[in-house]
Order: C-alpha cells, then sequence, then structure tokens
C-alpha cells in the first residue's frame, strides 16, 4: 500500500482505481471525488505524485494534466482569527 | 477529438445535477438517444461548487413540491445508481432570531403540513439538544425536518455520469455550445467548439450560463448568475448531524461525514455578473456569524474558501418551460441556489416532456410568461 495523499490517506490503488471507475480524464475531477488536494496540505505534498500516476494510466504527458486552481487561505487560518477573537487561541 | 454529424433525440447542454438527472430518467423511462454537453470538466458548475444540502421546508408550494418530491427519489437514488452518493437524513435546523422572523418560519411550516411534510417548530433548548454547539441567546424558536438531507454532489454527478454511460447515454465534458443552426422555429443544429450535432429536441440546463445559450436562441431567459462564497473547515469528530441555517443572517453549515464543517453566507451587496474571485468580506462575515451561532467553532481552522452562482430569477422560483422563441428547445433554470437538491424530481419532469408525457406535477406554476405576467410572489426561504 503506497499512500499518495497523507491528509485523507489516499493510496495510489485507490486512485487507479477511482480513474479507471469513473473515466476520469482531469485531476480538476479526481481531487473532486477522492478529496486528494483538498486537505490541510492544499495539494503541496500529493499534486506532483498524482500528475505523475495518471500521466502514467491515461498515457498523457505530464504537461497536458492540469493543475488544480489553488484556494484562499494559502495555510489554514482559526475563524476566530478573522474577527481578530483572541479566545480562537486559548 | 472531433465530433461531427451525428444525431440524437435529445441533446442536454450541461451536464450538471440538472442536465444528469434529465439524462438519467429519460433513459429510465425508456428514452434512446442522448448526449449531454458540459463546457468544461465534470463539476465545474454550480453543482460541484454548492454546499450539498436537500430540505422539503420551503416557503411556496412550488418549492415544497419539488424538495419533497425530489427526496422521495434521494431515498432510492443510492441503490438505483449503485453507488455511494454520501445521501444522509440529518434534517435541517432553521433558526428565528426575531418575532417577526419566527411569524415567518412558523407560518412556512403550517404550509409545509398541508403537504405532508412533518416540520416541527422547537424551542431554543430543544434545538440545542440536537446541535450541542448552539448559542441559544438570541434565538427566538427553530424549526426542524429530521427527512431534511445532504448528499455529496461530486459523488453525485459522477454516479449519474457512469449509470448514463452504463445505459447507452453519452456525456461529453471540455465540449462548449458556441451556436445553434436554427431554421424556422426550431433548431436544427448544435454547434460546439468541436463540431456540430443534430438534434430533435434541446435541453438548455447550464445555469448561471442559461441567459447566453438564451440569447443564442434569440431569447430573453429572465435569469441573472450572482457568485456566492462557500468555506470548508479542517476536520473534527462529529459534532451535530444538520444542516443549520438562518435566513435573516443568510448563514447555513453543516458537517460532512468526513468530519470538515462546510458553510456559506450571502453577501448583500452582491452584484449580478460572472464574479468568481473569492473576496475578502466573506471570511471576515462568515466567521462573525458562525462564531455567534456556534461560538466554539472559532478554533476551528478554515482550509479553502471558493465560489460558485446562484443563477436567479425575479422570485427566487425556478423555470421548468418549453421556450417561447424555438419549438424544440425546453429551459430547466432559475433554481436560484437550490438546484441540487430538486434536481431528480426536474430531471424527472424534463425527461417526461421530452418523452411528448404529461409531466406528473402541474409545471404552470414553473413557467416562463409568469414574469411577463407579473403573477410573482418571491420565495422567502432562500439562503446563503
Amino acid at each position: 500500500m503506497k499512500i499518495v495523499c497523507r491528509c485523507y490517506d489516499i493510496t495510489e490503488e485507490e486512485i487507479i482505481e477511482t480513474i479507471k471507475k469513473y473515466n476520469i480524464t482531469s485531476l480538476e475531477e479526481l481531487k473532486r471525488i477522492l478529496n486528494v488536494g483538498m486537505g490541510e496540505c492544499q495539494g503541496r505534498t500529493c499534486i506532483p505524485i498524482i500528475i505523475s500516476i495518471m500521466s502514467r494510466i491515461l498515457g498523457k504527458s505530464p504537461d497536458d494534466i492540469e493543475v488544480p486552481k489553488p484556494r484562499p487561505p494559502a495555510f489554514t487560518v482559526r475563524l476566530g482569527d478573522f474577527i481578530g477573537d483572541e479566545d480562537a487561541h486559548k | 477529438m472531433l465530433i461531427s454529424n451525428e444525431k440524437y433525440d435529445v441533446i442536454i447542454i450541461g451536464a450538471g445535477s440538472i442536465g444528469l438527472m434529465t439524462a438519467y430518467h429519460f433513459l429510465k423511462m425508456g428514452g434512446k438517444s442522448v448526449i449531454v454537453l458540459e463546457k468544461g470538466y465534470l463539476g465545474c458548475g454550480s453543482t460541484g461548487r454548492c454546499g450539498g444540502g436537500i430540505r422539503e421546508q420551503w416557503g411556496s408550494p412550488e418549492n415544497i413540491i419539488l424538495a419533497k418530491k425530489s427526496i422521495d427519489i434521494w431515498e432510492k437514488l443510492p441503490k438505483e445508481l449503485e453507488d455511494d452518493l454520501e445521501f444522509h437524513q440529518g434534517g435541517y435546523l432553521i433558526l428565528a432570531f426575531s418575532e417577526e422572523e419566527a411569524e415567518t418560519l412558523k407560518q412556512n411550516v403550517h404550509l409545509q403540513h398541508k403537504f405532508g411534510i412533518n416540520s416541527k417548530i422547537l424551542t431554543p433548548e430543544e434545538a440545542k439538544e440536537i446541535v450541542p454547539i448552539l448559542n441559544t441567546s438570541g434565538i427566538v424558536l427553530a424549526t426542524y425536518n429530521k427527512r431534511d438531507a445532504k448528499a455529496s454532489p461530486f459523488r453525485t454527478l459522477f454516479a449519474l455520469k457512469k449509470k448514463i454511460e452504463e445505459m447507452g447515454g453519452k456525456v461529453l465534458t471540455h465540449t462548449e455550445v458556441i451556436g445553434f443552426k436554427v431554421k424556422g422555429k426550431e433548431v436544427k443544429e448544435v454547434i460546439t467548439t468541436r463540431g456540430s450535432l443534430k438534434a430533435n429536441l434541446v435541453v438548455n440546463a447550464t445555469g448561471a450560463w442559461s441567459k447566453i445559450i438564451g440569447k443564442m436562441l434569440g431569447e430573453n431567459l429572465p435569469v441573472e448568475p450572482y457568485r456566492h462564497e462557500i468555506m470548508v473547515t479542517e476536520r473534527l469528530s462529529h459534532l451535530f448531524d444538520p444542516m443549520v441555517i438562518s435566513f435573516s443572517k443568510g448563514i447555513y453549515f453543516q458537517q460532512m461525514p468526513r468530519g470538515e464543517i462546510i458553510g456559506g453566507i450571502g453577501n448583500p451587496e452582491e452584484k449580478p455578473g460572472f464574479f468568481i474571485q473569492p473576496t475578502s468580506w466573506f471570511p471576515y462575515h462568515f466567521a462573525k456569524t458562525l462564531i455567534e451561532i456556534a461560538p466554539a467553532l472559532r478554533h476551528v481552522r478554515m482550509l479553502r474558501h471558493w465560489t460558485g452562482y446562484y443563477e436567479v430569477t425575479p422570485d427566487a422560483k425556478p423555470i421548468i418551460d418549453y421556450s417561447e422563441v424555438i419549438n424544440n428547445v425546453i429551459h430547466a433554470t432559475g433554481f436560484s441556489g437550490h438546484g441540487f437538491m430538486v434536481s431528480p424530481m426536474v430531471g424527472k419532469i424534463v425527461a417526461e416532456m421530452l418523452l411528448g408525457k404529461s409531466p406528473s406535477i402541474d409545471i404552470e406554476p414553473y413557467s416562463i410568461r409568469r414574469f411577463r405576467e407579473g403573477r410573482i410572489v418571491r420565495e422567502t426561504g432562500v439562503v446563503g
């Protein structure tokens, strides 16, 4: 078992199985069904590995696999911090 | 890949929940040849950006009927599609923060009971038993309906696509409709970025983009896209089951099966248009309102924040009708932020229309002409 997504514990086997099951052709789609790239690391760990897996399975060049759009905040922020709530860290 | 000269009985534009549910029901009822065209990847539109809530607690007969019949279908859908849609009936808890709002919610519950919905009026203390992190101060009353639910928009789209393909239908992504070849009052061909397709019937299920498709057909649909923002937090252990919403504060939030909290708040200043960028208005106002309602969540970290569109009509109720300009086009749009939850019944109705059957509910209330004739009463139960 090879863990690819360390935020959601998604393995290489699950990624390959999902690509085949739903005929997935883009990383934007894979991300939505497995949550890969949407965890605390925001894809920093898993996305390059997934691109390499997808490129192998789909027979595409890694350059032809679109990288999912990053979402703010770039790093996790406590909800209380948005309103200057000092109790947020207690 | 180029496509050309292929002919279909039905071409559905838009592979969101409305378009795919329509294709699924069409095939299920015996329809044969259908293709769904999607301009981007599956889930790139409003379904793939929504909160996934499903409720029958509405304020108008039009939405109550669609939602109730949709939940009847939702309950059977995971089995029919042979897939896990993360469908879960954890209820909706709706909060009232003033006497006036309490009165509106009571009237809604009264109306819902007429349609056989088992919504209940709860005291703030009873509401806290269901959502223990709730701050009851300021809450006048709450309404609750256990049959309300949630489902994963992504899993629903992918399961539908898979089933449609197994049943002989087609779903083509990355194929944008750029025009129509019209002869007399009929669409003969749908022109896409990858070639043209011939069709007998066309469905416009393009949500926020339906006005653009309407324009290509020479029809002015009263539907405007409004940006709405939403966020998700890190995962937590299980805290509460229902979707919690407030119409007066414009907020909704729920906990997902994996433990994240997902929620949004509407910006009353938002103007219509295609503005996809997230704003700095949102995190502040969402956090402020959420922490008032559930103070413990101040400690929780926001992970991601994104936007999507509500396609809003003047009365915030849907359009399910034949085109007034072109004879072989049906519009299913204007769901005003709540298309995903009613998509099963809408798909069924549109499929019936496509097959020349009489729709199983009266579609007159969803007509386009109601706007021209001024017969509109605005839905009070819109959130986000």
